[in-house]
């Protein structure tokens, strides 16, 4: 099984005004854009621009407790990125943790702090809201001075998070599985057997258990390729 | 008429507006100002801190935030005994930091005759 993830429909988030506000757009929209360079809501030459990490991600409210676990590095890169293509423009990202555990990651947040000048601003936005200029005008607290921040901004990037496949449910129903808590498939067991669900010749891989990082997700299917070997085999 | 309450100015800092010129040349000077992470290493090491209300990461997120005086105001407390550069875990040459800041601020003054400093016998 590796029925993956969806991204959480950053509209549910109605104070961030996704799909109201024509220059609010998703991590997903802005890499779309970087490909094709086919988006009429990113403006040609923008001034300030912002990122909104944990959109729908460690948000029990919206339904999703679990860390999204890539958007933090996600937002990072798109942060330089986009200060690449817009030297001049101000790069904000407003996070609640800064969660850059795999290998250099840590690295990337140092270089955008220290080669790009980006921004980091520890605070949720509480809202978003349009300006007369036709931008958004992005209210948060920097919590680190404890007091609140206003800007205003051409652009503003959503990083919508991993949630669970919806239809896991229905999947999981027809080969007698069970859904985890988070909605995401079950493993055998969260730390040994993560590759192998509850029943014995039926096999997991990749985001169908929760988010994973592209590394991750190939040394999943591996593993579980391996496991799936074995077992035909007979050597289990 | 006394309505029982008044007005007071809003505390949010509107990014916009804030006058960033003093973090820009530190940038220029002392580059790793861009760096801090906001841990609170230098703060909590501080020899001023519990006697003068002195913070460098309160100080740096001043500076970022374009409150000049209030970073002014609480690097008074600093003796640079240097220890926050010791612990500060992202290498950021603190002492470099506040010596830049302490001479952009007496250039007001005067220039700042920095070699001078340095031969002073304690």
């Amino acid at each position: 099984m590796s029925t993956g993830f969806t991204l959480f429909p950053a509209a549910k988030k109605e104070e961030y005004g996704y799909g109201v506000y024509d220059r609010v757009i998703t991590n997903a929209d802005l890499e779309h854009w970087f490909n094709t360079g086919d988006d009429a809501r990113i403006p040609a030459e923008p001034k300030a621009v912002g990122f909104v990490h944990c959109v729908g991600s460690r948000d029990l409210k919206a339904g999703n407790s679990q860390c999204s676990k890539v958007c933090c590095i996600t937002a990072i890169k798109q942060a330089m990125e986009m200060k690449e293509k817009f030297p001049d423009a101000e790069v904000y990202c407003f996070y609640m943790d800064l969660r850059l555990f795999g290998k250099k990651y840590e690295d990337f947040y140092i270089n955008a702090q220290r080669d790009y000048g980006v921004h980091f601003i520890r605070g949720r936005v509480s809202e978003v809201s349009e300006n007369i200029a036709g931008g958004v005008q992005v209210k948060a607290e920097d919590t680190l001075s404890g007091r609140p921040v206003r800007v205003q901004l051409d652009l503003l990037v959503l990083m919508a998070g991993i949630v669970n496949n919806p239809d896991n449910e229905s999947i999981a129903g027809q080969v007698r599985l069970e859904t985890d808590s988070d909605g995401f498939l079950k493993s055998r067991d969260n730390i040994l057997s993560i590759t192998e669900s509850p029943r014995k010749g039926v096999f997991l891989a990749g985001a169908c258990t929760g988010p994973k990082t592209v590394p991750e997700t190939v040394a999943e299917a591996r593993s579980a390729a391996l496991a799936i070997h074995s077992y035909l085999s007979g050597l289990e | 008429m006394d309505f029982g309450f008044g007005f007071s100015p809003s505390s949010a800092a509107d990014l916009d507006k804030i006058d960033l010129s003093l973090y820009h040349r530190m940038e220029k000077v002392a580059p790793d100002i861009r760096t801090c992470m906001g841990c609170g290493s230098c703060s909590a090491t501080c020899t001023g801190a519990p006697f003068s209300g002195m913070s460098l990461r309160k100080v740096i997120l001043a500076i970022q935030r374009g409150k000049e005086r209030e970073a002014r105001e609480m690097l008074s407390g600093c003796m640079l005994c240097g220890k926050c550069t010791m612990v500060c875990p992202r290498g950021i040459n603190t002492r470099n930091l506040i010596i830049s800041l302490c001479r952009y601020w007496d250039s007001d003054k005067r220039e700042y005759d920095f070699s001078r400093e340095v031969e002073v016998k304690i």
